[in-house]
């Protein structure tokens, strides 16, 4: 609301109290405990939970053989395995089959690629070109005012405007084909090829990291973890 | 103390003796609280994304499950000669034409509150009363809408099934000369997979590489209570204070106090605090516009009263080092208003603090101050409740008054707050909406109803889920207890004998 928004910058003037931060990074503690935590936390938040996963899976397998008792032994043999492996193996499954497992625990575990992920970095300029014919092909005409755009901006505008895989808008394309991946749509893995390649600016064509009609509508870059 | 179920009174009512009574303790609960309503902390929780981005990750989500119901059930469907064929896109239907589509349900209602209806009133002094129902059997239109477009749905079949919107149904039938599609039936994507008990505390002994206990010790007794209305006021002491000396054994005989000794685990579901939610109401505003000298917009200190949380506090702080609490805020607490209304702050608890997990470390601690909708596995049961908002809010779409039923919809469609982004506030979530059930509970549980309710429900494969509603204590001093090896449901009343 409007009036509420001005009416606290005015009583802030003349409130002489600082703002309470309930921010727990933001705390003065002892020097050299939380900084350091939170930077090891940083360096390491890719390889820690695989690392953990792999960690676990070692573990769960070495203790069942250290078990004295023989049919204990078996019975927890058995549980342990497909538990464990679970997480992994259903990251794998997702392309063939419908999901399953809820894509709120993947975000926090993330990010172990998928299959379609790792064949998106496998995808070469042909291939590319190959695709783009093949949709331009399954149009009864050609599409027009599109001459002086590169192939990228058209294959990306040509996965904006398509709806199956959600609103374009106020989402990044990156992550707009991630959550399409996450939910099991099957988003083409060529549009994943061409996002990769504009990340890098050698192979990048100019394509912006918002929807085009998202740019115009004035939308702005929102930094998602 | 009159104690109605008699017998109990000779122990009261005899001499004091010698005799050692013995010490009662009280039967521990395994708990394990689910994160899936928690919402990301600080800067990585934006509110810049629109709610169509939920819209389609609910119908995306539950899509595979509705058509796996929906082409079980209709696969070997006839009408004249004639087998039904899926369409994907919810404008592809064709005239004539026997067709099945799954889509969100909307619900087209005119006396569903409009922003538009708000602001025009704002300038008004006495607001109209809020409605209890928006329902309007003449003007309301009910739409079945996707990513491609919205398809009005008519027919005599909907008159008998429950629908609200963002429900995701699956309809069999063919559009009509008007545009309209006639429904036939409709399949909703029913209850999801049920986990056994046990099975998460189970698995994650077994990826900690620990020894999976095959034998569990008995479960007690799990006591639900919902809004306690702390006002502040004098009046709302008695009842909790004998609530409190009931559950801590310190009030009737000792085979009651055996009874309470078993309850194992307190849930507080909901509106602890009658009057401390932080959106001021209309009422409130059109009082605070009336008032002469500098305005002051948004909270204003000198009405600040500490009473109610102060009370609250020492409540729990007399309750915690006998009993674990789960505590879910509820519509009037002092916590966000949007679902997923997210826990009550350890500020507010200045005496309970201490049994409450550190900041910054993710423990299971005593007093559980958790999310509402709130999903946990206590016993090894899984359990989900909310603080009342949702059903509440399903009921407002609904003709009818049966509460229990709407539960039971709100399963069958595995969402946790249907109307959610509609007429319930609730977060923008982008890549998953949390409301979508992903595994059956086996215990559903809804504070803040009007009376106390309960059944079980049965789902297509083998699913057993027992639902039960949860009276306001305020206003009926009831208390609802759920025994955790037979999972039933009983009510104690704590009642105030008033006259002669």
């Amino acid at each position: 609301m409007p009036r509420g928004r001005k009416a606290k910058g005015a009583a802030a003037s003349f409130n002489a109290q600082s703002r309470l931060s309930f921010n727990n990074s933001a705390r003065v503690t002892k020097p050299g405990t939380r900084q350091d935590d939170a930077a090891k936390k940083a360096a390491s938040k890719l390889s820690d939970p695989a690392q953990a996963q792999i960690e676990d899976e070692v573990k769960a397998i070495e203790t069942p053989e250290a078990e004295d008792e023989p049919e204990e032994a078996t019975e927890v043999q058995i549980t342990p395995e497909p538990e464990s492996k679970k997480v992994d193996v259903a990251i794998r499954e997702s392309p063939l089959k419908p999901k399953t497992t809820n894509p709120k625990t993947k975000k926090n575990t993330v990010p172990s690629k998928d299959e379609r992920e790792l064949a998106a970095e496998k995808v070469t300029d042909a291939q590319l070109r190959k695709y783009w014919r093949a949709e331009e092909d399954g149009r009864l005409a050609p599409r027009i005012h599109q001459e002086s755009l590169s192939l990228h901006e058209k294959i990306l505008r040509h996965f904006d405007l398509s709806s199956q895989y959600g609103p374009c808008i106020g989402i990044q394309r990156l992550q707009r084909w991630k959550r399409a991946n996450m939910l099991g749509l099957q988003p083409p893995v060529e549009v994943l090829a061409v996002l990769l390649r504009e990340e890098d600016k050698k192979t990048s064509q100019g394509c912006g990291k918002l929807a085009y009609i998202d740019e115009l509508a004035g939308g702005r870059v929102v930094l998602v973890e | 103390m009159a104690v109605e179920n008699g017998g109990t009174d000779d122990a009261l009512l005899s001499k004091p003796t010698d005799t050692e009574y013995a010490v009662l303790n009280r039967t521990p609960s395994a708990y394990n609280p689910l994160p899936t309503f928690d919402l990301p902390v600080g800067e990585r929780r934006h509110y810049q994304q629109q709610y169509a981005d939920m819209y389609f990750a609910r119908l995306a989500q539950l899509k595979p499950a509705a058509e796996q119901i929906a082409s079980e059930a209709w696969s070997d469907f006839e009408i004249a000669g004639e087998t039904p064929r899926r369409v994907d896109r919810v404008l592809d239907v064709r005239q004539g034409d026997l067709c099945w589509v799954i889509g969100t349900c909307y619900m087209e209602m005119p006396l569903k509150p409009n922003v538009l209806d708000d602001i025009g009133k704002e300038h008004w002094i006495a607001a109209p009363p809020p409605r209890v129902k928006y329902t309007d059997d003449e003007n309301d239109q009910i739409m079945l809408e996707d990513e491609s477009g919205r398809l009005r749905l008519t027919g005599g079949m909907l008159k008998e099934t429950i629908l609200v919107t963002g429900a995701i149904i699956a309809v069999i039938g063919t559009e009509n000369k008007d545009g309209e599609f006639e429904v036939l039936d409709i399949r909703v994507p029913d209850l999801p997979r049920q986990p056994p008990r046990w099975e998460r505390d189970d698995g994650d002994a077994a990826v900690k590489g620990k020894k999976v206990s095959r034998s569990r010790p008995k479960g007690g007794k799990v006591a639900i209570v919902s809004a306690l209305g702390i006002s502040g006021d004098a009046g709302d002491t008695l009842p909790l204070d004998l609530l409190m000396e009931w559950l801590l054994g310190e009030s009737t005989g000792p085979e009651d106090q055996q009874d309470a000794a078993t309850v194992s685990r307190l849930i507080i579901a909901g509106n602890s605090l009658s009057h401390a939610s932080p959106i001021p109401t209309r009422q409130e505003l059109a009082h605070a516009a009336t008032k002469k000298g500098p305005r002051k917009y948004g909270y204003d200190s000198s009405t600040w009263n500490a009473a109610p949380t102060d009370r609250l506090d020492t409540w729990l702080a007399m309750l915690l080092p006998s009993i674990p609490i789960t505590l879910l805020p509820g519509e009037s607490d002092p916590t966000a208003t949007s679902l997923p209304q997210q826990p009550i702050h350890p500020a507010m608890f200045p005496h309970s603090r201490t049994y409450m997990e550190l900041p910054g470390t993710k423990e299971v601690s005593w007093f559980d101050s958790t999310t509402n909708p709130a999903e946990f596995d206590l016993d090894g049961w899984r359990f989900l409740g909310t603080g009342g908002q949702p059903l509440d809010d399903v009921y407002k779409y609904v003709s009818g008054e049966e509460r229990l039923e709407m539960m039971e919809a709100m399963l069958r469609w595995r969402l946790t707050a249907p109307t959610a982004p509609d007429t319930l506030w609730c977060y923008p979530f982008q890549d998953g909406d949390a409301f979508v059930m992903r595994e059956c509970p086996h215990v559903y549980f809804v504070g803040n109803q009007p009376k106390f309710e309960t059944t079980v429900i049965e789902g297509p494969v083998g699913q057993i889920v027992r639902l039960v509603a949860v009276p306001k204590f305020k206003d009926t001093g009831e208390l609802v207890l759920i025994d955790m090896e037979t999972l039933s449901a009983e009510v104690i009343k704590i009642e105030i004998f008033e006259g002669g």
